[in-house]
């Protein structure tokens, strides 16, 4: 087989493949990548190959896998070097990992984590983490440089103890219970017992709890230099009045001790109740007349609700009024009558209907509804009767005029 | 008797199918007489009737009521005749007084006057005591009667009766001549009268007409047409006789 | 008036109010009026339910189907009965009688005659569906109070029209059955048969009429859905009782806006048919309908100019 037959024998392959190609490609238009693609083709990769830290801070980061070849990978993959003092793996969310599987033309997310020990010095550290395919087809490696900055983290309060709270202010109606979060943080260098105290206005409720658990504390253990959450509940006395209310908190153990300043500011609750003297909901109407019915509505509340409208749903075509149109300021416990006129439609029918009146103020709304019995008119009643009997006076008349007997 | 023609036809002709009902009928009832038509089943007379009343157009020919023309006046000859036909054609449902204001409201005549006027003619042929009896429940004879009695409503000037005393036992045929003769009498009327009752017709007619198949063979006074007949001299022969000679010669 | 016409219609008015047949419409206004109002008010309210702003609800007391039917679908169903049962036996009954002769020997014309027995016919339907409406009106009032509106007043009224001469088409076709048969029995089944033809036969002829004349009836092609919707319409306004049923509709019901079942319309067209669904103002309603009324009064025209003939040219010989 001479070169110019080869040369040939190619030609004719390759012909044939790229028609295979385009054919494929016609059909498949993601397949074009796939045949770019090398037979086999692992690479990794962390995400921030130098980062800078505080003291005690830890390093977490992402080490991708990247499969861009047309085969299955599995790889192995581990921390190479560590510095001295240093805590590192490689996980998962879950687990520590030593072997990661990529698909082809997928990609993996490892976490690459690093804890300092407290011997470690400010400096720089390097670690290697490193990777192979099984087959030591593939053999990879990353360095991260880890550099630990002199941190200010010594300026710390001395005082062995600290209050910490995100959300000092909070605010909301004089029924609802608050609850703060608030930190201690211990600098103790041993653990230690950590006594609670809250000094709240009269009467109010004020209890600690353990982040997310309803158990009340009134202290608690933390080991040496660590902090835990604190929930402080604050319950208003029941009859509150809106304002500014400042809560103290302390905590103490031994002479370690901190305090915090927290506030609740109420707003008042607002509640409306709306109902008739008799507690009767129905009426009867006629049509196109009005009937009145009166409502009083009661503010239920603590706080004095304002602007207070009335909105009725009710059958097309028909009319409610009220009188007065709309409540001003009706104060806690207060009483106010409202007049509400009715007037079916003129044609509607006799019969039941369903009247809903939305007592809607500012802050709170009640809605009521009146079953209204709508009568036919006295009058259009004895005009129907009127018809009916001419009707007949008029067949019997007929009958004896011009029938014969 | 006056001579002043009532009725008058000429050659008055009603064909039916191609068959002639009536064949060229001419004849002349005068003012005042009874004429007696007599004729058996079929021979045209009831036609002869309708075509007078103006009810049936005659095929050809020509006919006059009271100068009028039945064909061209009907309306005007209807209420001038009356009409009493063989069926009586009374509503059965209606009593006496309701059946004579119905005609005479169909007459012109309403009101206070019609009730007198009812109450009179009841009265005269005797069914007063009859007023509200219901016509379904009358005899043929109380039927025939309130007949009569509706040409009095009418107070028509003439009167058609057809067979007014078939089916009638012979005191009511009696009452019935004696009705008719007051009629003619009383009232002026001139009768027409179609019957086979031949004794009764002979009693009371001025002048009769023998009808056989369509055509009027002989007409005029009973004597006369005996004398014709039998030669004079013999006046006395019934009706009858007259009759039968006629039917046989025709 | 012509002469004696008056004292017919108030004999054969008489004897209409004086035979069982006055019981027998008596017993009818009753029931159908007490039927009618009982089933609307069963249903008008599940029917309004929904509506936004309910309007003619008089009207609905009419149009509304309720249980079993709607007292306009009563009447264009079994109107023509009442027309029937009134006319059937009106000339052939006297002839039978021999009164006849007796009635023609008067004073009168002889379409008098027929034209006091028609229109006494009449008086008997007008006051039969007078009184019906009437008492639904009231029950309306009483039971329901449907208080109706002076346009709605305006609408029944000309539904009674429509109704009484609709009725009295039908009256008008059993006197001209009543002049041709000699028997009562013939002209009463005649008519009978007449009034299946016109009523049940009709549609059903219409669609296979339109069945032969449109040859691919399954095709969607709107176009020859419309042709042939338009040839079953054709040949059911033969029929008095689509004439009837169409113009009632449309008076009654102010929210047709066209007698036809089917209109062709774009779909612009239809959205804004849709958006304005308002009801047709009652000029209008007329306006449609009057070419109804007119081939109904025509119909009936026609069924009297053959009676007056048929009757003119009869001979008295043979009553």
């Amino acid at each position: 087989m001479n070169k110019g037959t080869l040369a040939k024998f190619w030609l004719v392959v390759s012909l044939v493949m790229l028609g295979l190609v385009v054919n494929q490609s016609l059909c498949f238009a993601e397949d074009e990548d796939d045949k770019n693609r090398p037979e086999r083709l692992v690479l990794m990769a962390v995400e921030y190959p130098g980062v800078e830290i505080a003291k005690d801070e830890d390093v977490s980061m992402d080490v991708i896998f990247y499969n861009k070849g047309k085969k299955e990978e599995n790889v192995e993959v581990w921390v190479a070097e560590k510095p001295e003092g240093w805590q590192a793996r490689v996980k998962t969310y879950r687990f520590d990992v030593s072997g990661v599987h990529v698909p082809s033309g997928d990609n993996k997310t490892l976490t690459f984590e690093a804890q300092p020990d407290e011997s470690v010095k400010p400096g720089k550290y390097e670690f290697r983490i490193a990777a192979k395919t099984p087959d030591d087809r593939f053999k990879m490696d990353q360095t991260v440089r880890v550099t630990i900055k002199e941190g200010e983290a010594d300026k710390k309060e001395s005082k062995g103890v600290k209050l910490t709270t995100s959300y000092p202010v909070l605010r909301g109606p004089s029924d609802a219970s608050f609850e703060f979060s608030v930190e201690v943080d211990s600098r103790l260098d041993e653990d230690a017992v950590f006594d609670l105290f809250a000094q709240g206005p009269q009467g109010w409720e004020i209890n600690f709890k353990p982040a997310y658990e309803s158990k009340f504390i009134s202290s608690l253990r933390i080991k040496s230099k660590q902090s835990t959450s604190v929930a402080v509940e604050v319950k208003p006395s029941t009859g509150a009045q809106a304002g500014e209310y400042p809560i103290n908190i302390r905590t103490a153990s031994g002479d370690a001790k901190a305090e915090a300043k927290l506030v609740v500011i109420l707003t008042g609750t607002y509640g409306l109740e709306v109902g008739t003297a008799s507690g009767l909901l129905s009426l009867e109407a006629r049509q196109g007349k009005p009937a009145n019915m009166s409502f009083y509505v009661k503010n239920t509340g603590s706080a004095a609700n304002q602007n207070i409208k009335f909105m009725s749903f009710k059958p097309e075509n028909w009319k409610v009024e009220f009188k007065p149109e709309n409540i001003d300021i009706i104060q806690p416990n207060d009483l106010k009558q409202v007049e509400v006129t009715i007037t079916p439609h003129e044609d509607a029918l006799v019969g039941d209907y369903s009247v809903a009146v939305n007592v809607e103020g500012e802050k709170a709304n009640k809605a009521i509804e009146f079953r209204t019995t709508v009568k036919a008119s006295a009058a259009w009643g004895w005009i129907g009767i009127g018809i009916i009997v001419v009707v007949i006076v008029g067949l019997f008349g007929l009958f004896r005029w011009l029938g014969r007997r | 008797m006056s001579t002043k023609a009532i009725i008058e036809t000429h050659e008055l002709t009603k064909i039916y199918n191609g068959q002639a009902a009536v064949d060229q009928l001419t004849f002349i009832v005068n003012e005042g007489e009874i004429f007696g038509f007599l004729g058996p089943n079929g021979a045209g007379k009831t036609t002869t009737l309708l075509m007078l009343l103006g009810l049936t157009e005659p095929t050809s020919g020509k006919a006059r009521v009271l100068g009028l023309d039945p064909t061209r006046d009907p309306i005007k000859v209807k209420s001038r005749i009356g009409y009493l036909q063989e069926n009586m054609g009374f509503y059965p449902d209606l009593n006496a007084r309701q059946m004579l204001r119905f005609v005479g409201e169909l007459n012109g005549v309403t009101g206070s006057a019609a009730e007198t006027r009812i109450e009179s003619a009841l009265q005269t042929v005797g069914l007063f005591e009859e007023i509200g009896k219901k016509i379904g429940a009358y005899s043929r004879g109380m039927r025939q009667r309130l007949g009569i009695a509706e040409l009095l409503i009418k107070d028509s000037k003439v009167a058609f009766l057809d067979e007014p005393t078939l089916g009638l036992d012979p005191d009511a045929t009696n009452r019935m001549i004696e009705l008719i003769q007051s009629l003619a009498r009383d009232q002026h009327m001139t009768i027409l009268l179609s019957s086979h009752m031949l004794q009764q017709v002979q009693k009371i007619c001025h002048r009769i007409g023998i009808m056989i198949k369509g055509k009027m063979v002989v007409q005029g006074p009973i004597d006369q047409l005996a004398q014709e007949k039998f030669g004079v001299g013999k006046e006395k022969y019934s009706l009858e006789q007259i009759y039968m000679k006629y039917f046989q010669e025709a | 008036m012509a002469q004696g016409l008056k004292t017919i219609i108030k004999k054969e008015l008489a004897d209409h109010f004086s035979s069982y047949r006055f019981t027998i419409i008596f017993a009818l206004i009753a029931m159908l009026s007490l039927i009618t109002a009982y089933m609307v008010g069963l249903n008008i309210k599940n029917e309004l339910a929904g509506v936004a702003k309910p309007r003619f609800i008089f009207l609905m007391l009419f149009t509304s189907s309720g249980a079993l039917f709607s007292l306009v679908q009563f009447v264009a169903f079994f109107g023509p009965l009442v027309g029937l049962v009134l006319g059937f036996d009106t000339i052939n009954r006297e002839r039978n009688e021999g009164t006849l002769s007796k009635l023609l020997s008067q004073p009168i014309y002889r379409d008098v005659v027929i034209n006091g027995k028609f229109l006494a016919g009449v008086v008997m339907i007008a006051v039969m569906m007078i009184s019906i409406v009437m008492v639904i009106t009231g029950l309306g009032l009483l039971i329901m109070g449907i208080v109706p509106g002076f346009e709605e007043l305006w609408r029944i009224f000309l539904y009674l029209i429509i109704s009484i001469i609709y009725i009295s088409l039908w009256l008008g076709v059993a006197i001209l059955f009543s002049i041709v048969f000699r028997s009562t029995a013939t002209s009463a089944l005649a008519a009978l048969a007449m009034w299946i033809f016109f009523s049940f036969f009709v549609s059903l002829g219409a669609n296979i009429l339109a069945n032969a004349l449109s040859s691919d009836t399954t095709e969607s092609d709107p176009d020859k859905v419309m042709t042939r919707a338009k040839i079953v319409k054709a040949f059911s306004l033969t029929s008095p009782m689509e004439l009837y049923t169409d113009a009632t509709a449309t008076i009654i019901d102010p929210m047709r806006k066209s007698t036809r079942s089917m209109v062709s319309m774009g779909p612009l067209e239809s959205i804004s048919m849709a958006r304005f669904s308002g009801p047709l103002p009652l000029s209008q309603s007329i306006l449609i309908v009057v070419p109804y009324i007119i081939s109904l009064i025509a119909i009936a025209v026609i069924c009297f100019a053959i009676s007056y003939t048929v009757f003119m040219r009869q001979e008295i010989r043979s009553m």
